[in-house]
């Protein structure tokens, strides 16, 4: 069938062979009616073979000289009873076998048309086949037992598919319920754990998490009724732990350093008046020795008051070298990876207020010293300002840009389109306990600061391009290989 | 008693006035300043003098006024640090920056004047050595020019004779302006006169 059909299509895509093929089928026929002449008069009858062969290998036109050849012939050689017998005859011909081409030509639609249809269905399967290889799926069965696992649902449970067939889906996935599915109602979707997500077991005893999808297949009677995409999140779980234990470590350097922020400018404000307190009684300890004898018991007291004063600046110099937070060591690192490794955590800071904060950091060569997790709390600070200063602004804008500045030195700086800083609070702005926020304890930017200055930087306030500000700083860049 | 005057820079009002009044007391004299861009505003014009400065300070930091002075006025004008907040780095940068003394607020106001004392003695002594320069210059400019030739060659420490021989003249002459070269620079002994040619270089 296959090579008559394609044999008619190189037909029909030349027309003189269709004209030949009439002329041939209509010849054949002659020649077999005239081998029926002993029998009898076949007029029209053997030529309908001819007819059908060319419509089911040609096109209309060579059919239509078929059928007119036919015509002629029986016209001509046989010998007519009546004209208006011979007319009829040939009419009647003539519409029969048009029909019965007609029917021919259906018949050829309706076969290329299946065999595109066979093809499309054939590389639908393939492409569904390569998406599933790789996703885990597993069918079960109305009471939960598992009727078929594809090799990556096999290889995620460390099974044969063997052994797994017909055994619950529920020892896999402990806490999965079937009847939960069926009785949601709904076609499909995500199927929530009560933990956030499912566990999957092997049979060694491991365990990892899972996300499950499930699908009802349509007009399954009885057997197959459900579909599971499975879905490992080991990965994604990774990735979340570690952004969590980033975000952990932040807070508790934040701590650190806020309090011993808080430390030095106590220290810094006592101080003052504990020096001031020391020398006046220091004056006046010289006055009454210059007083003679009668002073010398009021000189012993105001010395007893003066040790005491000193004493409490010993008092607040122990705690100040307390928590003030360890000499940094500046380590080799790249500035474009220590603040992409924040990307979760300010995603997390802009998503408060609907901010998306845009990296732009020039990733070639950047090589910095630094103390990474103290650098990434002073761009987190930043950050955090930038995206509070943007807070009410309609189409808010947070960027942090990095620069390889000169040989030496890559700055850095966190810019916004809000407000800006007004001339007169720059000097303000870094003061500890001084906040323009109203939650605020003000020990941010200069927490910031401090950080910035044990890196041989200086933090710097201006006007950014985006229209509000931009804080910027900058790191010694690491010599490189070439350099050194 | 000292002419030199001490000048104190912080932002504190507390602490400047109390070292005023310590200092005062100690027979010293003392000016006090609230800010860096205030005492270089109201530069004092004095040759030489001691400078105690605070390091946290706004509008300007106790490193820029350390910088600033030690480039203006070098060791003439000697500074002594007070700060509150001090840290390894800091005293480092400090004492690098060519600064008499680091002292951590609250100090022992008695080492304080100590450290002062040492400072204005120094300047004294650096008082003394010009003074002393000053008037050997003077002496010098009596000397007639042939006095002049036997001070430059006795100073060199050549004999009579090599000298008699040098100019020209006789050992006896060379005694005679030897004498006279003594007498108008005031010095009571050769020894005396070769320190005086030192001094003036």
């Amino acid at each position: 069938m296959q090579s008559i059909l394609s044999f008619a299509t190189a037909i029909s895509r030349r027309r003189w062979s269709g004209v030949l093929l009439a002329v041939v089928a209509v010849g054949g026929a002659m020649g077999f009616r005239s081998l029926l002449e002993g029998l009898g008069q076949f007029y029209y009858l053997p030529m309908v073979p001819a007819v059908v062969v060319t419509a089911l290998l040609a096109r209309r036109p060579a059919t239509a000289l078929a059928i007119a050849l036919s015509i002629a012939v029986n016209l001509i050689l046989p010998p007519r009873e009546s004209l208006s017998e011979a007319l009829t005859n040939a009419a009647l011909f003539a519409g029969v076998t048009w029909l019965i081409a007609e029917i021919c030509w259906g018949f050829r639609a309706l076969n290329s048309r299946t065999r595109d249809l066979t093809q499309q269905l054939a590389a639908k399967d393939a492409m569904l086949n390569t998406a599933l290889a790789s996703v885990p799926v597993v069918t079960l069965e109305a009471n939960g037992d598992i009727r078929r696992l594809n090799p990556a649902a096999a290889d995620l449970f460390a099974l044969t598919e063997k052994a797994a067939r017909g055994r619950p889906f529920i020892e896999l996935a402990p806490g999965f319920d079937i009847n939960a599915i069926v009785g949601s109602g709904a076609p499909g979707g995500p199927l929530e754990a009560k933990d956030g997500h499912w566990t999957g077991l092997r049979p060694d005893g491991a365990s990892f998490p899972l996300s499950i999808q499930y699908g009802i297949v349509p007009g399954s009677t009885g057997g197959e009724l459900i579909a599971l995409c499975l879905t490992d999140l080991s990965r994604w779980h990774a990735a979340d732990a570690q952004a969590r234990e980033l975000h952990a470590q932040l807070n508790k350097v934040w701590r650190l350093n806020s309090l011993g922020e808080m430390a030095a400018t106590l220290a810094h404000e006592l101080n003052q008046p504990l020096s001031a307190a020391a020398t006046y009684l220091h004056a006046s300890q010289m006055d009454m020795e210059r007083a003679g004898p009668l002073g010398d018991s009021a000189l012993r007291t105001t010395a007893l008051a003066k040790g005491q004063l000193l004493r409490a600046g010993q008092i607040i110099r122990r705690m100040r070298e307390l928590l003030s937070p360890e000499a940094h060591r500046l380590d080799s690192e790249r500035a474009s990876s220590m603040v992409e490794d924040l990307g979760p955590i300010l995603t997390m800071i802009g998503s408060s207020k609907g901010v998306t904060i845009r990296l732009d950091m020039e990733a070639g060569d950047d090589r910095v010293q630094a103390e990474r997790i103290q650098f990434q709390q002073a761009m987190v600070n930043l950050t955090r300002n930038a995206v509070e200063a943007v807070g009410d602004h309609t189409a808010p804008e947070v960027v942090i840009i990095g620069r390889v500045l000169s040989d030496t030195h890559y700055s850095i700086s966190v810019e916004d389109n809000g407000p800006g800083i007004a001339e007169d609070q720059i000097d303000r702005i870094f003061q500890p306990m001084t906040t323009t926020k109203s939650g605020g304890m003000g020990l941010g930017l200069s927490v910031t600061r401090t950080i910035v200055e044990s890196h041989g930087g200086r933090l710097q306030v201006s006007r950014s391009a985006l229209g509000g500000a931009a804080f910027s700083f900058t790191l010694n860049r690491e010599p490189s290989v070439e350099n050194a | 008693m000292s002419l030199h005057s001490v000048f104190i820079i912080d932002d504190d009002p507390g602490v400047r006035d109390s070292l005023l009044v310590l200092l005062r007391s100690e027979g010293i004299r003392a000016r006090g300043f609230a800010s860096g861009v205030d005492f270089f505003k109201n530069l004092p014009e004095d040759a030489t003098a001691c400078v105690i400065t605070d390091v946290r300070m706004p509008d300007m930091e106790g490193g820029e006024v350390v910088r600033r002075l030690t480039q203006m006025r070098g060791h003439a004008w000697p500074v002594i640090v007070i700060t509150g907040h001090a840290d390894v780095p800091m005293a480092v940068q400090m004492m690098k920056a060519g600064v008499i003394d680091f002292i951590e607020k609250p100090f022992e106001p008695g080492r304080l004047i100590e450290t002062v004392r040492g400072c204005l003695s120094q300047l004294n002594d650096v008082d003394h050595e010009q003074a002393t320069r000053a008037a050997a210059e003077l002496r010098l400019t009596r000397l007639t020019p042939r006095e002049r030739q036997v001070f430059d060659a006795l100073i060199h420490g050549h004999s009579n004779k090599a000298i008699a021989l040098e100019l020209d003249i006789s050992p006896r002459t060379v005694e005679v302006f030897r004498a006279k070269v003594m007498t108008k620079m005031e010095a009571d002994s050769l020894s005396a006169l070769v320190r005086m040619g030192l001094i003036l270089g």
